[in-house]
């Protein structure tokens, strides 16, 4: 049994998102990994998982992506109006930029900010720390 | 008599009055005003030196904080795309360590290889960027199909590269002067533009580098049919760290680069492009060889 049920990767990077889907794959993280290269893909995933009632549980947002990058990924799914119960977003991100952190840590939407490589010490981390009571 | 100074000569007023003076103290004041007059003299150099150095002061100082604005935006962004690749190769050897499969580790083999050069192109284009910036304009005479072959060989390991019919043409009845490494850099990055952004399933791929030159400048057209650039970006593709399309793999320095280039080279580009269409670059190049000639008839 897997951790969570789904996860959804969001990078501009086709290489960063194979690597991490490998990551969650090896430390059990996850039974269901997708993958967006395009942000506003991903928002348009988001929208008909919606409909269809099977969310995922997480997404690792990547922060410097051509047109639609991930702040502005932030504002498009506010503007879903998802519960509560909706995903958790992580910003998984190349930046050391205590700019870039700080902007992340006062959007409420933003549950955490994590800089690449995932690895799985992280992700048990991540699972302790955001769904450790579920 | 000679004159007093006259600011002795005004505390003699005011201590001393009209009185006549006594002539036995006439030499010791006459001193006193010499002295007073250096003193003057040397104060009225000082204040000048000091003015002219706190000028030189300011306008170093105002240098300096533009260069450092600039710095620090430089940094804030290169440093995320500098390390963005090394994270990926982090993950790589991670799955590598991982990893029991020798074909899996051939294809994360493969792709350390593929972020690795991603990597090296990127610090290629800030050397590129700072020579640029630095390096005073050296002038020698251009060839340009040598130049332009030279680049189309050092792009031929871009993946799509086999697959496009490369042309040049070169009209070039004079001999064309110029900065070999700025021109260089430049034709090397709107080739490899050309390159990256082709159709990626079609058959018919091509690359058209056209360059005729005058003795008063260098018309240089570099077309391509390629996936092309939308009307709303078109403003911004020159600025830096700019990406105009999902599928641009880079990091939005290149025609940055370029454009800092072609002002140091105080030439003009222009672009037009439609999207699914093709893409047309235009550089005009003055001959520096032109200056060159006058230059050294006015010697003689």
């Amino acid at each position: 049994m897997n951790k969570l049920q789904k996860v959804l990767l969001v990078d501009d990077d086709d290489i960063v998102n194979s690597i991490n889907k490998v990551i969650i794959k090896h430390a059990k993280f996850a039974d269901e990994i997708i993958s967006e290269t395009i942000a506003s893909n991903a928002i348009d995933y988001i929208k008909i998982q919606k409909e269809e009632g099977s969310l995922p549980e997480l997404i690792f947002l990547d922060i410097n992506m051509p047109e639609m990058d991930g702040w502005d990924f932030v504002d498009e799914y506010v503007k879903l109006g998802l519960e509560e119960s909706g995903p958790r977003i992580i910003m998984l991100t190349s930046s050391i930029n205590p700019r870039d952190e700080n902007r992340a840590s006062l959007i409420d939407e933003i549950t955490d900010f994590m800089s690449k490589p995932l690895s799985p010490e992280i992700l048990d981390k991540i699972y302790l720390d955001h769904f450790g009571s579920n | 008599m000679s004159k007093r100074n006259n600011h002795l000569q005004r505390q003699i007023w005011k201590y001393y009055g009209d009185k006549p003076f006594p002539k036995e103290l006439e030499k010791l004041i006459q001193s006193v005003s010499d002295s007073y007059d250096n003193y003057e003299k040397e104060h009225k150099l000082l204040n000048r030196i000091m003015d002219l150095s706190s000028q030189e002061l300011f306008d170093a100082n105002a240098e300096l904080r533009k260069r450092n604005d600039e710095l620090d935006r430089f940094v804030y962004s290169t440093s995320h795309d500098l390390r963005a690749p090394l994270t990926s190769i982090l993950g790589l050897l991670q799955l590598i360590e991982l990893s029991k499969d020798s074909e899996d580790i051939d294809k994360y083999l493969g792709q350390i290889r593929t972020t690795t050069l991603q990597l090296d192109n990127f610090i290629q284009d800030i050397v590129n960027y700072t020579h640029n910036k630095k390096l005073d304009i050296t002038y020698g005479e251009i060839d340009f199909k040598k130049l332009i072959e030279d680049c189309l060989d050092k792009l031929n390991f871009m993946s799509n590269s086999e697959s496009i019919e490369k042309v040049i043409e070169i009209d070039g009845p004079v001999a064309f002067h110029s900065d070999i490494q700025r021109l260089n850099t430049l034709i090397s990055n709107l080739i490899s533009n050309s390159i990256k952004y082709c159709k990626p399933d079609s058959k018919d791929s091509f690359l058209k580098v056209r360059v005729t030159i005058s003795p008063k400048e260098a018309v240089i057209t570099i077309e391509d049919n390629g996936i092309g650039i939308d009307k709303v970006h078109i403003d911004k593709i020159y600025d830096m760290f700019y990406r105009a399309s999902a599928k641009s793999k880079g990091s939005g320095i290149g025609l940055y680069i370029v454009k800092e280039i072609v002002e140091k080279l105080k030439g003009s580009i222009s672009m037009s492009s439609e999207l699914n269409m093709g893409t047309t670059f235009t550089l005009v190049l003055p001959n520096q060889g032109q200056f060159k000639t006058a230059g050294k008839q006015q010697e003689k």
